[in-house]
């Protein structure tokens, strides 16, 4: 205990000391003005002539003006997805038994959080090219529903009502093909590739839709929520179940 | 303003403890709870960066996904460290 406390203490000064330097040569000083490109942003995002149609200026520059940084973001994804998939190797699900899970508190309580966590979710990534959020954030806050719900209520609970890996890995490609569409639809009219407000409405009934930012938000919510929740149902399968599919792959 | 310099000195070094303590502790279900921690005090710097944007996804990933997978991951191997 007392090696730690010395540890503890010695890292709390290394931090003083460099909070003391950082402070006396003035460097911690935020600037006064906007960088350039950051006044081109704030001022075309929704009214200017280049304009995306989206009062959400970052969702406007992950999806639209950066958008090919994006596709590399949702291609790493996917690879690490696929590639954790590959490492498991499972074909077939687990025999349906009867899961014991845990109290009738954590039971209930769960019940109510998951409730809340679709909820909120779905609002963070369908309101995303308003206020703060998008796809990626509301598909990893969705992902957190199964994630509660395979410890409490055992996995049982979730391949009982269809939901297989196999069938959240075709949610994922159907998914990660609907933004490729979305991409490539414009190209059909003569336009360049991703094209947003010049191709897709900006108002659908009246209610703002940024043109392909929705589209592109809620495909995203799909596809990064149904690649978590694969990933997790494969890890809760037993060690055992694991070990049989890979005697079988050797046979 | 100085509220705003606080709650970041608050929440850098309430990081530091829970890094700290994650990385000496031997028992690595504590140590993946009090990685979360450690999330919680960054989520709390962002806010105060207004940064919501990363913060939405920081705070799902960080403290939901991050500790459920290292949780399986623990529950894969030895719950101790030796």
């Amino acid at each position: 205990m007392g090696r730690r406390l010395l540890g503890l203490v010695l890292v709390y000064s290394l931090a003083l000391a460099l909070a003391l330097v950082v402070y006396a040569t003035g460097s911690l000083q935020p600037p006064h003005e906007i960088k350039r490109l950051g006044v081109f942003y704030v001022e075309e995002t929704f009214f200017g002539n280049m304009t995306a149609m989206s009062p959400e200026a970052v969702t406007a520059i992950v999806w639209d003006y950066r958008g090919l940084d994006t596709v590399y973001e949702t291609a790493v994804f996917f690879l690490a997805v696929v590639a954790g998939l590959a490492v498991f190797r499972v074909s077939k699900t687990p025999p349906l038994k009867r899961g014991v899970g845990l109290t009738e508190i954590s039971r209930t309580s769960t019940k109510i959080v998951a409730a809340l966590i679709v909820v909120v979710s779905a609002s963070i990534a369908l309101h995303g090219h308003l206020t703060p959020g998008g796809g990626f954030q509301g598909g990893s806050t969705l992902a957190i529903a199964p994630l509660l719900v395979i410890p409490i209520f055992s996995y049982y609970a979730l391949l009982a009502r269809r939901l297989t890996p196999g069938l959240l890995v075709t949610l994922r490609g159907l998914a990660l093909t609907a933004i490729g569409l979305v991409a490539l639809l414009p190209v059909f009219k003569g336009l360049e590739v991703v094209t947003n407000i010049r191709f897709y409405p900006a108002y659908i009934l009246g209610q703002l839709v940024s043109g392909s930012l929705f589209l592109y938000n809620s495909s995203e919510y799909i596809a990064v929520a149904s690649g978590f929740a694969a990933v997790f149902l494969y890890l809760s399968f037993e060690e055992e179940f694991h070990e049989e599919e890979r005697g079988e792959d050797h046979e | 303003m100085i509220l705003v310099y606080l709650t970041l000195l608050f929440a850098g070094l309430l990081s530091t403890l829970f890094t700290y303590l994650a990385v000496t502790e031997k028992d690595l279900l504590k140590a993946a709870a009090y990685s979360a921690g450690q999330s919680i005090a960054y989520s709390i710097l962002f806010q105060v960066f207004a940064a919501t944007d990363i913060l939405l996804a920081y705070i799902a990933i960080s403290v939901g996904v991050y500790s459920g997978l290292l949780i399986f991951i623990v529950s894969k191997t030895e719950r101790f460290e030796v």
